[in-house]
């Protein structure tokens, strides 16, 4: 029976590599894009099943990603366009299947009670039962992770797939390395590929990183879909080599949006922070088309949530009618800010970062107790070691810090953004959720540090690496003083 | 000379990490461990995390009671009780792999199991040879909850009717066949 989860894997991988090589990837990229850019393609036309009057079976949107792959192969085939990267799949999916081999041979898997409730979902899509009675649990749920698990109750191997989590892991591992190896090789040679590699190990030693890569629920999966967006469009505005053609880079990254829309309740948010990055420093179509992506991904999941609250004589949730809004005022707001001089573009991510903030402030005017909660508990979640992360995630802390405050880079805006949001978005959704964050490991903004480590790691890193830390001028002054 | 810092710096986190890693996995809530290994990987995991976690036992146990006793049921929830939530639905749906959920109203009040049972009722309430039942702890909106079958004459295709009773301040579900309910219990189903 476990065989089908691993040729299910096989498939995804499949997928996603007709699709990456036909957009221009190549290479060890390709390899390691394969399989999310396979359940990237499927998760999107899970959304498009969603809100149109058809079966909720995952297999019908594995369909319609298998039938895509298929027209872009025969056109492969057509053009004679078929090169020499076929190296790529076999590796891609010899590292899959023997990884699926060990998790299946070693059954290690974490779950909490909210791991069921995804799971209850996948029970839903699955038996085509999926009712719009739930719409206040489905929107804090959403789509992906049921949708995965799905899979396994739909193929009967259980009620949850067991090699997914391990396999979305490794692909961050290697994505950490090839991102800093790439970035890095052309000031250093083979320094580049040991600090990649050392990347990488202090990512995969972290206690919360192994508990995440077996834990039933989406954070790993945002964390690699995350560092996909940010990586391949960092890359294709710096303009390093990575293994694709520029605008290779931009579809693969526009690809997999809606599957981080999908993925959790600030998915859109977070997939628009990464875009106004993108518009800031890239012309032409390719933002324009992300951005479009992202609006029109974002607006489809939430007239869903408003259609079937309306069909069933609920009133829609605010959250839902406001990101609707949000999604459908992205695309002209692209548009505008594209057409903008080139000089106040610049300013659109403070301006951007400094609304999050005062949209906080706003919050916390109205009602200080639960940021005040919030931020204790995260105090004590990271100082006081309750949240699992121990004394590296402390030293983390800082090192981010100085990599923010000590270095005057602007070529690394995409990663900058998706760290420097971080903070005032999280509290800005306990406000959302109306409540407080809590101490614990389980803790919802404890559990969503995961989506921004690995990103945090490779600003970090390669920021320290190519940069000269900016020493405050009045520092300087007394070196020269008293030299 | 850069590189070398950052390798070094990498290299400490690596080794803070590692002599963490057992001292953070043995100071955590069990279920916030990294590394779980399950005897039986076979098994469903909400199968496990009844077996396993009474917090899981509190929020499913109810559904996954229906859906191992009753599966394919017709479940019907009294509209004004306070588990008539898109919530238990959605379980009942998920894992109580109900047919349908739909709504009712009783045309009287009732307080107690007793009265809403018929003669086989009682009999099924008080002998587990003919009646398959099964109580546990509840936790949304309900704090326990019953499942009263009639095993004998169980089908694949069986009505469940909810029943809200409060006893010393706290929510009993009660989820009943329909073949147990005296017939003197009227219930019009909402629109």
């Amino acid at each position: 029976m476990l065989m089908l989860e691993w040729l299910l894997v096989l498939c995804w991988i499949l997928i996603g590599f007709v699709i990456a090589r036909y957009v221009g990837v190549r290479g060890n990229l390709l390899a390691i894009v394969a399989l999310p850019v396979g359940v990237s393609v499927t998760l999107a036309f899970a959304l498009v099943q969603f809100v149109l009057p058809l079966p909720s079976w995952p297999l019908l949107a594995l369909l319609g990603a298998i039938v895509v792959a298929l027209l872009l192969l025969t056109l492969d085939v057509y053009r004679r366009t078929m090169s020499r990267e076929w190296r790529s799949l076999l590796l891609a999916s010899l590292v899959a299947s023997v990884a699926v081999a060990i998790q299946l041979w070693l059954p290690l898997r974490n779950w909490s009670t909210d791991s069921l409730y995804y799971l209850e979902f996948s029970t839903q899509l699955a038996t085509d039962n999926f009712s719009n009675g739930y719409l206040g649990e489905i929107e804090k749920r959403l789509l992906a992770v049921p949708v995965l698990h799905g899979f396994a109750i739909q193929l009967g191997v259980g009620d949850h797939l067991r090699t997914i989590g391990g396999l979305f892991a490794l692909c961050i591992l290697f994505l950490v390395w090839w991102l800093l190896r790439s970035r890095l090789r052309g000031s250093y040679r083979t320094a580049a590929d040991v600090a990649g590699v050392a990347a990488a190990l202090s990512l995969v030693t972290f206690n919360r990183f192994i508990f995440h890569t077996f834990y039933i629920n989406s954070h790993l999966f945002v964390a690699l879909i995350m560092l996909m967006i940010a990586g391949l469009l960092w890359a294709r505005i710096v303009g390093f080599e990575l293994g694709s053609s520029p605008d290779g880079l931009a579809i693969v990254a526009t690809l997999v949006v809606p599957a981080l829309v999908v993925s959790r309740a600030e998915g859109g948010l977070l997939a628009l922070i990464i875009g106004i990055g993108f518009l800031t420093q890239a012309s032409g179509r390719a933002p324009l088309v992300y951005m479009a992506t992202a609006g029109a991904s974002i607006a489809v999941w939430n007239f869903g949530m408003v259609l079937a609250a309306m069909s069933t004589d609920v009133e829609p949730s605010r959250s839902a009618l406001l990101m609707l809004a949000l999604g459908v005022a992205t695309i002209p707001a692209s548009v505008v800010i594209l057409r903008m001089p080139a000089a106040w573009r610049s300013f659109l991510p403070f301006v951007f970062e400094a609304s999050l903030w005062a949209f906080l402030l706003a919050m916390v005017i109205r009602d200080d107790e639960i940021l005040l909660k919030s931020a204790q508990a995260t105090f004590v979640n990271l100082a006081g070691f309750e949240g699992g992360w121990g004394v590296t995630g402390l030293i983390f802390v800082g090192l981010c810090v100085l990599a923010i405050a000590g270095y005057r880079c602007r070529e690394d805006l995409i990663l900058r953004l998706a760290v420097t949001t971080f903070v005032p978005l999280s509290f800005l959704l306990a406000y959302l959720r109306e409540g407080a964050y809590r101490v614990g490991d389980g803790d919802s903004l404890n559990r969503m540090w995961m989506h921004l480590l690995p990103i945090a790691l490779v600003f970090v890193v390669q920021r320290f690496a190519l940069n000269r830390l900016r020493v405050p001028t009045y520092l300087s002054q007394k070196v020269t003083n008293s030299a | 000379m850069r590189i070398g810092i950052v390798i070094a710096m990498l290299t400490v986190l690596i080794a803070s990490n590692l002599v963490e890693f057992y001292p953070i996995e043995t100071t955590r809530d069990p279920e916030m461990d990294a590394i779980r290994i399950h005897d039986a990987d076979d098994r469903d995991l909400l199968e496990v995390g009844l077996a396993e976690s009474s917090n899981v036992r509190r929020w499913f146990s109810s559904h996954a009671a229906v859906g191992a006793l009753a599966p394919d049921s017709t479940i019907l929830l009294p509209a004004d009780a306070p588990f008539a939530s898109p919530r238990i639905t959605s379980s009942l749906y998920g894992f109580g792999d109900a047919a349908d959920v739909r709504k009712i109203t009783f045309r009287e009040t009732y307080d107690t199991l007793d009265e809403v049972l018929n003669a086989a009722g009682r009999q099924a309430l008080a002998s587990e040879v003919v009646g398959s039942f099964a109580t546990g702890p509840g936790k949304t909106r309900f704090a326990q909850w019953i499942l009263l079958i009639d095993r004998l004459n169980a089908t694949s295709t069986d009505v469940l009717v909810g029943f809200s009773f409060e006893v010393d301040g706290e929510v009993i579900m009660a989820l009943v066949d329909q073949r147990l309910v005296s017939s003197s219990v009227g219930w019009d189903v909402d629109a």
